[in-house]
């Protein structure tokens, strides 16, 4: 939802000067999860077991208590982007799909394996990639493309501290914290070995690309669409009009597909996070593998999040306002998640001689500062630009 | 009582709190949430006696408020009448890497009660669990 919402957001004030961002994120978010991958792999530690382990228990739960503030906001968003889905196919209020959304997502927690779950979700989300069908078929100009990218130049009119804004937005959008507490569990709940090192590397590399070639091209798309025609992104409906425009019906209904698909995705994640974090945080027992009644507290935890963000989402607060705020906010957290794997991922305690080698840590330390620059700038860009009206 | 961790030093504060533990069978069994420290009769340094974990224990090393509301859950969701900490001897330690492993099983032991306590009132109840 934060990607979905953001790209569109800039591609239509912006043209392509954000892409840069994009990529920018999606190799930070590789470097991460992989890092995390790996920590998790070879000795069964996710994120906030070594949050814990690293921070001690005082700075720690600060840090857990921010955490699951942001997941709670990120799961708001996204619960309202699957009822937001299902309202653009039926014509029936989305507020009335949230009940039934929230339901869906805990009943697949409560009764489906990991495995499938996850493969069916990867699987059904590459349908956002028409966004990349829809940007080739518009036949951009390469050339101009690429000097966009490369060398952006945000249009006149737009006071920098908004360009700013959004920049940061974008990145907090796709390093979001859930992402990296979400696979390094994941690593332990598929009980990957020192054997599917390589798995990890691949999945990080192949799944996050995936989703920035869908951000980068969503920008694009939005950018020879909607900017052209002065048409501000207020909600998805206008996210819609690009592929639907250029690719028509079929357009329409894979932008559905995915909408539905990714949000519905995300949900399962985030919600799942939330569990994780607070669960590896205590030592509870956690996880999917488990039956419910084994691991009561993981379950419950989920349940009262799921809960929490249907009531908020019922709150009738515009979810795309939703959206945004919770993207700021990853940005602010970030580095409460990062800046421990970036540590332990350097420690032959855990890793043995699996510890990272010089060029990434030389490129963690870089993505550390940068992620840091953008916490600090977060807040204040949010408050001088009135979320970047 | 207690051991004395002859020849490698280690900060307990580093190395021990907080880690995690599992038992024997390498399930999750909790964190060293604190530390119970003896000093022997015949002199020298304190000894560590045994590890607690558990919210009970917790709850004295968080502060304040949230320490407090901690302690009080706990007490209310704990089976017995005026409940201590779960505590692991020393001698129930099997083996320490960058987690703890003992020689015993979560079930032979009171760590489970919330979770018990959780599973039965709630999840239980519910369809499929």
């Amino acid at each position: 939802m934060g990607e979905i919402v953001m790209t569109a957001e800039s591609g239509a004030r912006f043209g392509l000067s954000h892409v840069w961002v994009v990529l920018l994120g999606v190799v930070g978010i590789i470097l991460y999860a992989e890092m995390a991958g790996r920590i998790a792999t070879v000795t069964g530690r996710p994120v906030f077991d070594i949050v814990r382990e690293r921070l001690g228990v005082n700075v720690g739960l600060m840090n857990l208590l921010a955490s699951f503030l942001i997941n709670l906001m990120t799961l708001t968003a996204e619960v309202a982007g699957i009822a937001l889905a299902f309202e653009m196919v039926t014509s029936i209020n989305y507020l009335l799909w949230i009940p039934v959304g929230v339901f869906l997502v805990w009943l697949i927690i409560w009764r489906v394996k990991f495995e499938y779950m996850e493969r069916t979700i990867g699987i059904v989300g590459l349908t956002m990639l028409v966004f990349a069908v829809a940007f080739w078929k518009l036949g951009p100009d390469w050339g101009q493309v690429m000097k966009d990218v490369f060398v952006p130049s945000p249009p006149g009119g737009e006071p920098l501290a908004t360009y700013m804004f959004f920049a940061v937005a974008i990145f907090g959008a796709s390093l979001t914290p859930y992402e990296v507490i979400f696979y390094s569990s994941g690593a332990v709940e598929e009980r990957w070995t020192k054997k599917d090192l390589i798995v990890n590397r691949t999945t990080a590399y192949i799944g996050f690309a995936a989703g920035g070639v869908f951000a980068a091209s969503a920008i694009g798309v939005a950018s020879m669409v909607l900017m052209p025609r002065g048409i501000t992104v207020e909600d998805l409906v206008t996210v819609a009009l690009g592929p639907a425009a250029v690719l028509g019906k079929l357009g329409l209904a894979a932008f559905l597909v995915g909408l539905f698909a990714s949000t519905f995705g995300a949900s399962l994640e985030v919600a799942l996070s939330t569990g994780y974090s607070i669960g590896q945080f205590f030592g509870w027992r956690w996880g999917e593998s488990l039956r419910p009644r084994e691991d009561a507290r993981f379950h419950l935890t989920i349940m009262v999040s799921l809960l929490i963000a249907a009531l908020l989402t019922l709150t009738t607060l515009d979810p795309i306002k939703i959206t945004e705020l919770s993207v700021v906010f990853s940005a602010v957290a970030l580095p409460l998640t990062y800046f421990p794997v970036l540590i332990v991922a350097n420690d032959r305690g855990y890793l043995g001689d699996e510890v990272n080698g010089r060029v990434l840590n030389v490129t963690g330390s870089f993505y550390l500062f940068l992620i840091m620059i953008a916490a600090v700038a977060a807040i204040p860009l949010m408050i001088v630009t009135r979320m970047g009206s | 009582m207690g051991a004395r961790m002859s020849e490698a030093t280690m900060d307990l504060g580093f190395e021990l709190l907080d880690r995690h533990i599992v038992d024997k069978n390498e399930k999750p069994f909790g964190k060293v949430d604190d530390l119970e420290l003896v000093i022997p009769s015949e002199g020298g340094p304190p000894l560590v006696q045994s590890l607690l974990t558990g919210p009970g224990a917790l709850g004295y090393r968080l502060p304040g408020f949230v320490g407090r509301l901690t302690r009080a859950l706990w007490r209310r969701v704990h089976p017995a009448e005026d409940p201590f900490p779960v505590k692991i001897p020393w001698g129930s330690v099997a083996r320490l890497d960058y987690q703890i492993h003992l020689s015993i099983a979560a079930e032979e032991t009171e760590v489970t009660a919330v979770e018990d306590w959780v599973s039965e009132r709630i999840i239980r109840r519910i369809p499929g669990a």
